[in-house]
């Protein structure tokens, strides 16, 4: 699976359209297997449950996604074919405004996405259509010591990595992470153990 | 409907996958590596089946086929 590191702030996993207001410094816990472990990442535990199940039956109703990293990108994985993104990130706020309902600090986030964010994403979006590979966005905190609002930065959008299917015969035999140098170390390293085996 | 298909249903739902790519052996992991993704999963379970997973059971299951297995039991208890 393709990862151009796209970093963008991260973000709060709950929209404002919920009467009540949960902690929005409150990120996501990394995934540990069960259904419910998110539930160890907020505060007031099931108070903060309830408000997210209400905030989702919210976002269903709209037809919307819940915004979070992890559901973006499970979404551009799973639900879109590469093919889609470059239509899709022709008009990335729209985009982003149509699927996923936002809380306050996410929908400011997207609209203070630069000209030349949003061409990082799109060029992205492009190159994982052409090799026909998912992308995968990271958020990513442009200023940790900023408490406010701020701003969604793309940084380092690098070129995606085939998948496993799509490998080169180098890349098959000396792994996918196989540029130019990679594949010269690895003959050359190659090339020294024959050496060794001929002495 | 079983409820096998019923909680396939609602697990795709609750991950925007087709039905047809839950299967019984695949892990909540296999099917949705974000918390928030399982917890959708979870709430479209208790919507389906009318009834709320205690948060302990939802921590402890791991696979489509204990979220049978739970469910089952749950509804089993709750008809008692």
């Amino acid at each position: 699976m393709s990862d151009p590191k796209i970093n963008f702030r991260p973000n709060v996993d709950l929209p404002v359209t919920s009467e009540s207001t949960p902690d929005q410094s409150t990120p996501a816990t990394p995934a540990s297997g069960g259904i419910s472990d998110i539930t160890d990442s907020l505060e007031s535990g099931a108070g903060n449950v309830d408000s997210l199940r209400e905030i989702y039956q919210t976002a269903k109703a709209q037809g919307k996604l819940l915004m979070s990293e992890g559901t973006l990108n499970h979404f551009l994985q799973n639900n879109m074919k590469p093919h889609q993104y470059p239509e899709a990130f022709s008009d990335l706020k729209g985009w982003v405004n149509n699927n996923f309902l936002l809380n306050e600090d996410q929908h400011q986030q997207v609209q203070a996405l630069t000209a030349q964010d949003v061409q990082k994403v799109q060029d992205a979006g492009s190159l994982a259509a052409k090799l026909n590979i998912p992308i995968k966005l990271s958020f990513n905190d442009a200023d940790p010591t900023n408490t406010g609002p701020k701003a969604i930065t793309f940084r380092e959008v690098q070129e995606p990595k085939p998948d496993p299917g799509q490998l080169s015969p180098a890349a098959l035999l000396f792994g996918s992470d196989c540029g130019a140098g990679a594949v010269s170390d690895k003959l050359q390293q190659v090339s020294a153990e024959l050496k060794k085996q001929a002495e | 409907m079983t409820i096998q298909e019923r909680a396939f249903a609602a697990i795709a739902k609750g991950c925007y996958h087709d039905v047809d790519k839950i299967q019984l052996d695949s892990t909540l992991d296999d099917i949705a590596d974000d918390s928030l993704i399982r917890l959708q999963i979870l709430f479209e379970l208790e919507e389906e089946f009318k009834t709320q997973i205690p948060d302990s059971v939802a921590r402890e299951t791991k696979s489509v086929r204990e979220v049978i297995e739970n469910l089952t039991t749950l509804l089993t208890a709750a008809k008692a």
